[in-house]
């Protein structure tokens, strides 16, 4: 205890420098402002702005993507609420209540209520890292590569179980990431593989190019060939503050869903989407009055959004502990941290305790800044989504582009970039969700390295992974959880959460 | 729009044209397909003919009604003219470009069909594509480019040395991903001649045309004639792929929104954010 708020008070010391604290701010400010431009997700925002902290120190850095992230992620919050776009997966469920609330006037509730369960779920959520943080880390000193190698495996299985329609596709998206991250050079032999001579290949395919390819300009195209309705609550916003009738239905909801969401969070492979379901469903399951769920009900905002920003948070734990982005936003952390020469993993906190509980502080300042920033800013947020996409989306692909084109100062990367732009097209027309493959192209390299160290250690014995205790642990729960995600009564269940 | 253009060829019940039930195109296209993927494991003598047979089967097939196969044909005899490249055709530029070119011939007759330009006598599209034992075409199609992306790197990663004793090459790894990853396409290909599911949504041309356009221009451009014009060439390009801007109308509006964002990077990029970046033209 005494420990953890010794590490908390290290933590706030960093992020809460005046350059910190301004970096965490504008992190927050910029994340919003791109986050709630229809149709771009937090991914493709930390994408887009990930070149904007390339001048940055590293904890520096760190600190404005956290604002980023959680920016984008409130972003996408609010346009779910205000013109029913989800701006990804996980905020689907706050457009069910949320858009309804605006439609009847209510919108500044829904936003407040959002920002505030957000904000408390951020809190808790951040002393669940600090304490989970030190534990973890020494299980993770435990680890030899099998056991890294067969968490990889249940991290990937969970991203297969969590993913949109069919199992057989999500599996065939993460072999085609792994068989990505094989492009380049040999980390142990030095050998060029699969580069096609191509002299810019060798240092292999950027995360940041098939990252903004994928889920940036495919989702420009798509876009594109949809008439455009934006469905925006024309109604003024009136009484920002939620009643204390709000508050009172909210709370509880609040309560459980950052409960529910900071549990969720920690596993690999999609938790936040899977917090916000689970909180949604469970708030209609215990409500009183479960018809008025779809109508407007302010806990079916409160309980989900609370959920989804737990989850965003405690989703830091396997990255910085274990060194294992448990889905496609942690991967782009990943990235940004190695630009920035930090491996993620356990020898952080020990040998970068600066960064790590900096980190953990600039969370919570960040989910402040949030609700400090969002509040009053609502009205430009709104004239921001009145921007019609013709003019929104040559700039969205100038940042893009730029972006791109600043990691190395490489055209080539720009055209790689436009082709996975096609290759993310292609994939949407046929219903191939792309989250799974940028998970497996970033566990790629670490699998491949873990799998070859396993399979060295034990002279060319494969059934290590079944006798070590922990690994067969975790190799018998993906062997579970993928039995259970293909029989056939648990998927007809599982199409029902996802189309509801 | 492309699209609305294509649809009324197209889209006609099937029986509705006499005669026309044959999948000439899809079969062609197949035939097309395997050639092209032949070509690449056999000695480069065989090969290059052999991808310009794969090329003139595939826009027959494409003529002939076909979406898929013939462009994934096309496709992969570049991919293989692009390997060849340095062991067989290397330092013949001209034979390089040449191939290419016709490598794009079958998209350029797909396109052509798909715009309504191609009623030649004698062949007709099949009004059905794919033909109905293709259940799921989604799937389908989706598997049988996932195998073929597996034949690609399988191809790839031909010289590279397997395991050796108990470590792993730098070919074991992704040989075993590869390996996996052909289970899984002849997995979801069965489950589309299975299963049945919704038809693939058509492609639009214009859209992904004009964004992919500008930002090659943009790619293009970037080095030699710097930040502000090649940003400008790239809101003025892309925007032509909106169809709100169809027609020339709002062209005035485009210019200013183009030289506002020029501006604006100008400043953001190498100035706020210290990113060294090349504002003007090198002469």
């Amino acid at each position: 205890m005494q420990d953890l708020l010794a590490n908390l008070a290290l933590g706030f010391s960093v992020a809460a420098s005046p350059i910190n604290l301004g970096l965490c701010l504008l992190g927050a400010v910029v994340g919003t402002l791109i986050g709630v431009l229809p149709g771009i997700g937090p991914l493709a925002t930390i994408a887009m702005l990930l070149p904007i902290t390339f001048g940055l120190p590293p904890v520096g850095a760190l600190i404005m993507l956290a604002g980023i992230y959680y920016g984008a992620m409130y972003g996408g919050s609010t346009t779910s609420i205000l013109v029913n776009i989800p701006g990804e997966s996980a905020s689907v469920v706050t457009t069910l209540d949320g858009f309804q609330m605006a439609k009847q006037g209510r919108a500044g509730p829904a936003l407040a209520i959002a920002a505030i369960g957000s904000f408390f779920a951020g809190c808790v959520a951040t002393v669940f890292v600090a304490a989970l943080g030190r534990p973890l880390t020494a299980l993770a000193l435990k680890f030899g590569p099998a056991e890294y190698f067969s968490l990889m495996v249940l991290g990937l299985v969970f991203a297969v179980v969590l993913a949109k329609g069919s199992v057989g596709k999500a599996v065939a998206m993460i072999l085609v990431g792994l068989l990505l991250s094989m492009v380049g050079t040999d980390i142990e032999t030095g050998q060029t593989r699969m580069a096609f001579n191509i002299i810019e290949l060798s240092d292999g395919i950027g995360f940041v190019v098939l990252a903004m390819g994928v889920f940036g300009f495919s989702e420009i195209l798509r876009n594109l060939e949809v008439k455009e309705e934006r469905d925006l609550v024309q109604k003024k916003i009136t009484g920002l503050m939620p009643t204390a009738k709000d508050l009172k239905d909210a709370a509880p909801a609040v309560a459980r869903g950052t409960a529910l969401g900071s549990l969720l969070g920690i596993l690999p492979g999609g938790g936040t989407i899977l917090a916000a379901f689970g909180s949604y469903t469970l708030e209609k399951k215990i409500s009183k009055h479960p018809e008025r769920f779809g109508r407007g009900a302010i806990e079916g905002v409160a309980g989900p959004e609370s959920a989804n920003n737990a989850a965003s948070q405690t989703s830091f734990i396997p990255l910085l502990t274990l060194g294992i982005p448990p889905n496609a936003v942690m991967a782009l952390m990943v990235g940004a941290m190695t630009i920035h020469g930090i491996v993620p993993g356990p020898q952080v906190m020990t040998k970068q305790p600066e960064l790590f509980w900096g980190l953990v502080a600039s969370m919570w300042l960040g989910n402040l800044m949030l609700v400090i920033i969002n509040l009053p800013l609502v009205g430009l947020w709104v004239s921001l989504l009145r921007v019609p996409y013709r003019l929104l989306f040559p700039m969205i692909l100038v940042f893009c582009c730029i972006g791109v084109y600043s990691l190395n100062n490489t055209p080539f990367d720009v055209v790689i970039t436009a082709a996975f732009g096609l290759v993310g097209y292609w994939l949407i027309k046929h219903d191939f969700e792309p989250a799974p493959m940028l998970l497996g192209f970033v566990l790629g390299p670490l699998m491949e390295e873990n799998l070859r160290r396993a399979m060295l250690l034990a002279r060319g014995d494969a059934t290590v992974f079944f006798t070590r205790p922990i690994s067969a642990g975790l190799m018998a729960l993906s062997i579970a959880l993928l039995v259970v995600a293909v029989l056939p009564m648990i998927r007809k269940r599982r199409d029902v959460v996802f189309t509801e | 729009m492309g699209g609305q253009v294509t649809q009324s060829a197209e889209l006609l019940p099937a029986g509705s044209r006499p005669g026309a039930t044959t999948n000439l195109g899809f079969w062609l296209g197949l035939i097309a397909l395997v050639v092209a993927n032949v070509a690449m494991f056999v000695a480069p003598v065989y090969g290059v003919p052999l991808s310009f047979v794969a090329c003139t089967i595939a826009a027959l097939s494409a003529a002939g009604g076909d979406r898929f196969f013939s462009g994934a044909a096309a496709i992969v005899s570049a991919g293989n003219w692009f390997l060849l490249n340095s062991a067989y055709l290397s330092g013949a530029v001209v034979a390089t470009i040449a191939a290419l070119l016709f490598a794009f011939a079958p998209i350029v007759v797909l396109l052509l069909r798909n715009a309504g330009m191609l009623t030649f006598a004698g062949i007709r599209p099949d009004p059905v594509y794919p033909p109905g034992f293709v259940r799921n075409p989604q799937d389908f199609f989706g598997g049988v480019a996932l195998l073929q992306l597996a034949i690609f790197a399988w191809r790839a990663s031909t010289d590279l040395p397997g395991q050796s004793g108990f470590a792993f090459g730098p070919g074991t790894a992704p040989r075993l991903f590869i390996g996996l990853l052909v289970l899984n396409a002849i997995g979801i290909i069965l489950h589309g001649l299975a299963v049945i599911g919704p038809p693939v949504e058509r492609y639009a041309f214009r859209g992904p045309f004009w964004v992919t356009a500008a930002i090659l221009v943009f790619a293009a451009t970037i080095r030699t004639l710097g930040l502000v014009i090649s940003t400008f060439l790239l809101v003025l390009i892309s925007s032509v792929a909106s169809p709100e801007i169809k027609g020339g109308r709002r062209w005035i509006e485009t210019i200013i929104w183009g030289a506002v964002l020029a501006a604006f990077c100008a400043v953001l990029f190498p100035y706020v954010l210290n990113l060294p970046m090349q504002l003007w033209p090198r002469f």
